[in-house]
């Protein structure tokens, strides 16, 4: 791999231990996926800092970097950690508090901006054609999908590496000749009826090359949101094609087959159905944020709330960035008084409930995927509204 | 079968034991137990083994999960897939776990629980079973 006199100067230590190893990590993963040099990254995103996921071992690797010198050279976001930062949830046990503060502080030490949200394209949006070194898969996809801009699914390790030496490798999906749309999905039979959350990890799951995603002219960004990380949680996916959105130049198109989605395709992918009468003795958790709510979610969260009143079943669990909790501080109040249970700067995923429930009512496949693995719940997969009008309606 | 079954390395280093294939994508995180070094709700487990997979899927997180692994003592001797992302040469990266990818469509080929060794001349690796 072509190196600057700059990278040789750091691979070789003249710029201490952090940025020799960080450069190292970089230069082995972009030889082994056959890149030629290195690439300045604008914005890195780093994920895998919650400690109920990595564990001490992950804890280690990050507070090495700080202690030894690894302070970010371009602009670095956080991704969700475990800790409910209102501290007011009852549904997210905060019981790694102080473990989590050791991971955080070294972030913050290290000159990352503390936004412990999985939406990093809501504080700085991607310009097309940048490139990114983004960890959190489904902000990787958005980012390439929604924004073309240009990142692999750089997981946290390799972004915290190009945070701290202001690099990640030329492969992958940094290149055009590999963002190419080979297998046209056709959504038309199923798009109107059938929740995003299930066809995207359809997709993620039969899926293995780069989806056309034909059918979403009038989907919602929020619904775009859900289909993608769904994608990217069930497949490896960091890339869908949609015409009409991805920005033209930042893609190729050379289809090789064509796939049209069914309905029965997607019921394993949705869970039980569900049945009101049958279940209402079960103690069921609706949640909504996966990935974090925008804020325009949470303004038609709390609208279609305001019409049922409050929560009447069970619990609904809202996630989102730790910084709406002052900005939109009236709503999220008015939530709370609804009886909406609020979580900031984590989410379940990546995190630990304190209790089980029964069942999960949730619009994310995402979610659905992790905590049918993770915490072996029963998780039902249905629109946005559903969740809403099962937990809040009469 | 040795001569077809050829590979690349991606993370060099030794690769040899008994087969463990896995005809699928595999999310280190969620569906693997760092602490045991099986798959949850199987009693499929990596520790000594050679693992043969489709490839990785699923969250970021993942690298660290592998890296998990391999402190606990529980990761697999090295591994062997179709295709490789850049989050699995990651995690193989940091925990110093040797990965290869394999140039043809390797789990149709080997049988579970033969005893390999790969074998490496310059930039071009096969497969040989003992």
């Amino acid at each position: 791999m072509y190196l600057t006199r700059e990278q040789e100067k750091m691979l070789n230590g003249e710029y201490g231990w952090a940025i020799a190893k960080a450069i190292e990590l970089i230069i082995r993963v972009g030889e082994a996926l056959g890149a030629d040099r290195l690439i300045q990254v604008k914005h890195a995103h780093v994920s895998g800092v919650s400690y109920s996921n990595i564990g001490k071992y992950g804890l280690e690797f990050i507070v090495d970097f700080y202690k030894r010198g690894g302070r970010a050279r371009v602009y670095t976001t956080i991704n969700p950690g475990c800790i409910d930062y209102s501290g007011f949830s009852t549904i997210i046990d905060n019981k790694y508090m102080s473990e989590q503060k050791v991971i955080d502080d070294a972030l913050i030490g290290m000159g990352f901006k503390p936004v412990f949200t999985c939406i990093p394209y809501y504080y700085r949006p991607p310009v097309q054609g940048e490139h990114l070194a983004w960890g959190e898969s489904s902000a990787v996809i958005y980012a390439n999908s929604i924004y073309g801009a240009l990142t692999n699914r750089e997981g946290g390790p390799i972004a915290l590496a190009a945070s701290i030496t202001g690099y990640t490798y030329n492969a992958g999906l940094h290149l055009l000749e590999n963002r190419v749309g080979r297998i046209i999905v056709k959504l038309d039979p199923v798009v109107k009826n059938t929740p995003m959350g299930a066809i995207g990890l359809f997709i993620g799951d039969v899926v293995k090359k780069t989806p056309v995603l034909h059918g979403l002219e009038n989907i919602d960004f929020s619904e775009l949101k859900i289909l993608l990380a769904s994608m990217a949680a069930s497949g490896s996916h960091a890339l869908a094609i949609i015409p009409g959105i991805t920005p033209e130049n930042t893609y190729r198109v050379e289809v090789e087959e064509e796939l049209t989605i069914e309905k029965q395709d997607l019921e394993k992918y949705m869970g039980e159905s569900l049945d009101l009468k049958h279940k209402s003795t079960s103690s069921v958790l609706g949640y909504l944020g996966c990935p974090h709510l925008h804020p325009l979610e949470l303004l038609q969260i709390v609208e279609l709330i305001r019409k049922y009143g409050r929560v009447r079943r069970g619990s609904l669990l809202l996630t989102l960035p730790p910084e709406y909790l002052d900005k939109y501080s009236f709503l999220i109040n008015e939530l709370r008084a609804r009886g909406v249970d609020i979580a900031a700067g984590t989410c379940p995923v990546v995190s630990v409930f304190k209790k089980k429930y029964d069942y999960v009512l949730t619009n994310s496949g995402k979610a659905a995927f992790y905590l049918r693995r993770i915490h072996g719940l029963k998780t039902i997969i249905t629109s946005l509204r559903e969740v809403i009008r099962y937990i809040c309606g009469y | 079968m040795d001569t077809e079954l050829a590979l690349k390395p991606l993370v060099p280093g030794e690769c040899r034991g008994r087969v463990l294939i896995l005809d699928q994508y595999l999310s280190f995180f969620g569906e693997v137990d760092p602490e045991t070094g099986c798959i949850r709700g199987s009693n499929i487990c990596f520790p000594g083994r050679v693992l043969v997979f489709r490839g990785s899927r699923g969250s970021t997180v993942g690298p660290y999960i592998i890296y998990a692994l391999k402190k606990n003592d529980k990761a697999p001797v090295c591994m062997i897939v179709e295709e490789a992302e850049p989050l699995l040469v990651a995690g193989c990266v940091l925990a110093g776990i040797p990965l290869y990818i394999s140039t043809t469509r390797i789990i149709d080929k080997l049988e579970n629980d033969t005893y390999i060794v790969v074998n490496c001349n310059g930039g071009l690796c096969r497969v040989e079973a003992k």
